[in-house]
């Protein structure tokens, strides 16, 4: 990037210069070819009520500045046209080629940043796609697309994008619940709690089982705001009412929450500005969305999301995999990569056991089994260690520990 | 549980090729635009001054034209001038946006997370507009507020390029083929020979054999080093009769179908001159993606997990059964009940019945304290908590 900046930064210079210099070239241009029309305007009714033509015109005297001249009323001395027309043909050369100097520069300066970015960017992703993998499969993709305007709230661009691929009407059926997410957040926004309360109230047996936090939430940002109107005295009251059934699983916070009485009238500036910040309301979002999925079992991470992100870090991976492959060979083609893509434990799903005698991944036909000194090995590379014999004593890999084989356990992770 | 993957940055930043080449390319056509405007105006005005400032008489209204003509390139330079200047601003805006990341070096910057969801929305941005869904590309950029670093404004002219090819009309194409010739030539386009090959076939059809033939010998034979059999055939189609020929060969070049290949031919040409990838980039990262987190558990009854997409079967899950799986080198488990990796901190532990879980999840598990009853949340099989065995990870 170091060395793509200041070239960059060149070509925005002179494109500007550029711009700014063109346009001044032929203002002057426009002007002086303006002026001289009034010249040759006035020196011809001045020939024709004299009616002698212009070239036989005596030479004109001394000259006078003609913008001036023009406008003055008087029939002006004739003009010899064939000086006007190469004074006027050097006047247009001079100012083409003015006007050509500052874009030749702009020219040389895109050149060296062209340059500049071939060098720094540089890698032809063309021989990383394999075209098999989406064919006929693109209607998926514009699915998940679709899905994934419904959970981010963007309904509008979701009908437009249906209309325009033409997708299949019912390609999101969890639309109508996703409205009514949006509707509480958007209520929430405003400083509305209402929608929000009945959701909580509508489930809250579920939420209960789902260990959520939302109602104690929703109960000190409620708490807050009486605070922050001022209303001491109802916070105090609507405390009373409804935080202790939040005191098990919230005591410490609570407690901080009525220390913030002190501060009511300047709340903003006290030591608990973050209990009516900004943050507590993303906060407060961030939980509704995450357990309003959870309820109803959809995903609380935008999966096309995880699936880019995770694509993203692993592409310099593929690139170089890719570099040395043979061509014509698709990564895609085989059933397991041949090398490891990075992966943050964020999104790791599932278990993945790798028998470290095999090197293979645990199936359901050669699942991990756990040897008695804790170490696991798969189920095939126990039988090959033992030959098959359910009786013989085996010797851990990584320990001295000893294990019958028929005494291994087969695990489930 | 910090991510401390490391992320290449420098190999990330090297496939954004196209993301700096785009306004680049525009910067360079406009550069030439204006120069050439300069060159032609310029000629015009010489000539013109020639020839109505005749030494006899001063033509006025010649000189009007020629006075309309030089205000009229201010026009059109100052245009040009805020068309570059946009790009300018694209451009710089997209540089500083590499630029701030550029030294990322761990998944837990929060950088990354912001990068990789810009990333999303400008690839899928870029797959709509691939797809002609125009009006839903427009709306996200403006509501991601991402417009300087999609290409909305490149798409706008392929579609106006391709709606000329559309309604039989060459005459946008060529004229974009000579706004880029230079970089057209350098990735070896082959477009403008087969524009100019149909307007010569357009003209046969209408049965116009005298003007068909004139076309050939002015802009057919540019072309005869790289292009002679392909002239030799249109030369043919001179003595074919139009409706009537059988050859498969007259039929094809005939063919209404011809202007759809014209019309994919410009595509490709348009992306290859923009460094933009044949296919979407979106496809290519899911396809990565979903490879990297592709398990042999994946999708099956009982470890179905709501957040890995490969176990959506409904979409993209179905995408990946064409992919491979990922290669693990080292076994990572994850527990079930708290959907986190297990490590030295949070060991795995296994219950009689062979079922691993972390031992914080025991704990939690574990009703009346330190050695309650657990039941297995899998099979509801009740242990004690003293009945767990360390699980060694390898």
């Amino acid at each position: 990037m170091d060395k793509i900046l200041p070239e960059f930064e060149k070509v925005a210079k002179r494109q500007k210069i550029a711009a700014r210099e063109s346009d001044k070239t032929l203002h002057d241009l426009v002007a002086q070819l303006k002026q001289a029309r009034a010249r040759l305007a006035a020196s011809a009714s001045s020939s024709s009520s004299s009616s002698v033509s212009a070239s036989t015109a005596p030479p004109p005297p001394p000259t006078q500045d003609a913008g001036a001249s023009a406008d003055a009323s008087s029939p002006l001395p004739p003009v010899d046209i064939a000086v006007v027309v190469a004074e006027l043909q050097k006047i247009v050369k001079d100012a083409m080629a003015k006007l050509q100097e500052p874009h030749k520069e702009v020219q040389a300066g895109l050149y060296k940043y062209g340059r500049a970015i071939e060098k720094r960017f540089k890698t032809d992703v063309n021989a990383l796609w394999d075209p098999d993998v989406l064919r006929e499969r693109s209607d998926l993709l514009d699915l998940a697309i679709a899905q994934t305007f419904v959970r981010e709230g963007r309904f509008a661009l979701h009908d437009t994008f249906q209309r325009e691929a033409s997708l299949a009407p019912s390609a999101a059926d969890d639309r109508a619940l996703f409205e009514g997410l949006f509707r509480m957040l958007g209520a929430l926004k405003a400083g509305d709690l209402e929608p929000a309360w009945q959701w909580v109230a509508q489930h809250s047996d579920a939420l209960a089982a789902l260990q959520s936090t939302l109602a104690y939430r929703l109960v000190s940002w409620q708490y807050m705001t009486l605070l922050q109107a001022g209303a001491w005295e109802p916070a105090v009251t609507y405390a009373r009412q409804q935080f202790p059934r939040f005191r098990d699983a919230h005591g410490d916070a609570i407690q901080r929450l009525m220390g913030a009485v002190l501060y009511r009238d300047r709340l903003a500036q006290s030591p608990y500005a973050d209990l009516v910040g900004p943050e507590r309301l993303a906060q407060i979002t961030e939980t509704l969305t995450r357990d309003f999925c959870r309820l109803h079992q959809l995903p609380t991470e935008s999966l096309l999301e995880t699936a880019a992100m995770v694509g993203t870090l692993a592409l310099p991976t593929l690139i170089k995999m890719a570099s040395v492959l043979k061509p014509g060979v698709a990564w895609t083609q085989t059933s397991e990569m041949s090398v490891e893509l990075p992966l943050i434990n964020r999104v790791r799903y599932h278990s993945t056991f790798v028998c470290p005698v095999s090197k293979e991944q645990g199936t359901d036909a050669n699942p991990p089994m756990l040897l008695t000194c804790g170490h696991m090995i798969a189920r095939e590379s126990l039988n090959r260690i033992s030959k098959g014999q359910m009786n013989s004593k085996i010797k851990c890999t990584y320990c001295p520990g000893e294990t019958i084989a028929s005494q291994a356990q087969q695990l489930y992770f | 549980m910090a991510d401390r993957v490391k992320i290449n940055t420098e190999s990330l930043l090297n496939i954004e090729l196209p993301f700096i080449k785009v306004p680049y390319e525009q910067l360079r056509r406009l550069n030439k635009l204006c120069q050439k405007h300069i060159e032609r105006d310029g000629a015009y005005l010489h000539t013109a001054l020639d020839k109505s400032l005749t030494p006899t008489e001063a033509r006025l209204a010649d000189l009007d034209a020629i006075i309309a003509r030089a205000a009229g390139l201010q026009v059109k330079l100052t245009d040009l001038h805020a068309q570059e200047a946009s790009y300018v601003a694209s451009s710089r805006a997209r540089l500083d946006y590499l630029q701030h990341v550029a030294d990322m070096a761990t998944a837990d910057d929060p950088r990354w997370r912001e990068y990789t969801q810009g990333r999303l929305v400008r690839m899928t941005i870029d797959y709509l507009l691939r797809k002609n869904c125009v009006a839903a590309a427009r709306l996200l950029a403006q509501e991601t507020g991402l417009e300087a670093l999609v290409d909305l404004a490149l798409f706008d002219e392929m579609q106006r390029i391709e709606a000329g090819l559309a309604r039989g009309s060459c005459a946008e194409g060529l004229q974009w083929c000579s706004e880029n010739r230079s970089a057209l030539k350098k990735i070896k386009s082959r477009l403008e020979f087969f524009l100019r090959l149909q307007e010569y076939i357009e003209l046969i059809k209408q049965r116009k054999y005298m003007d068909a033939h004139a076309y050939a010998r002015k802009w057919l034979v540019l072309w005869r080093d790289e292009h002679m059999q392909e002239i030799e055939h249109a030369m043919g189609l001179l003595a074919c009769p139009v409706a009537t020929t059988t050859c498969r060969l007259y039929q094809a070049m005939l063919a209404p179908e011809q202007w759809q290949v014209l019309r994919d031919e410009f595509r490709a040409n348009c992306y290859a001159l923009h460094s933009m990838a044949e296919q979407a980039p979106l496809v290519l990262t899911l396809q990565a993606g979903l490879t990297a987190l592709k398990t042999p558990h994946c999708g099956h009854p009982g470890d179905i997990h709501v957040n890995c997409p490969v176990c959506r079967t409904q979409t993209l899950g179905t995408l990946a059964q064409r992919l491979p799986q990922a290669q693990h080198v080292n076994s990572t488990l994850v527990c079930r009940v708290t959907g986190r990796v297990m490590d030295d901190n949070n060991p795995p532990m296994v219950l009689p019945n062979g079922f691993v879980y972390s031992r914080d999840a025991l704990q939690e598990l574990a009703q009346n304290g330190d050695d309650g009853p657990i039941t297995c949340p899998r099979t509801g099989a009740v242990f004690r908590l003293s009945q767990a065995r360390k699980v060694f990870v390898t």
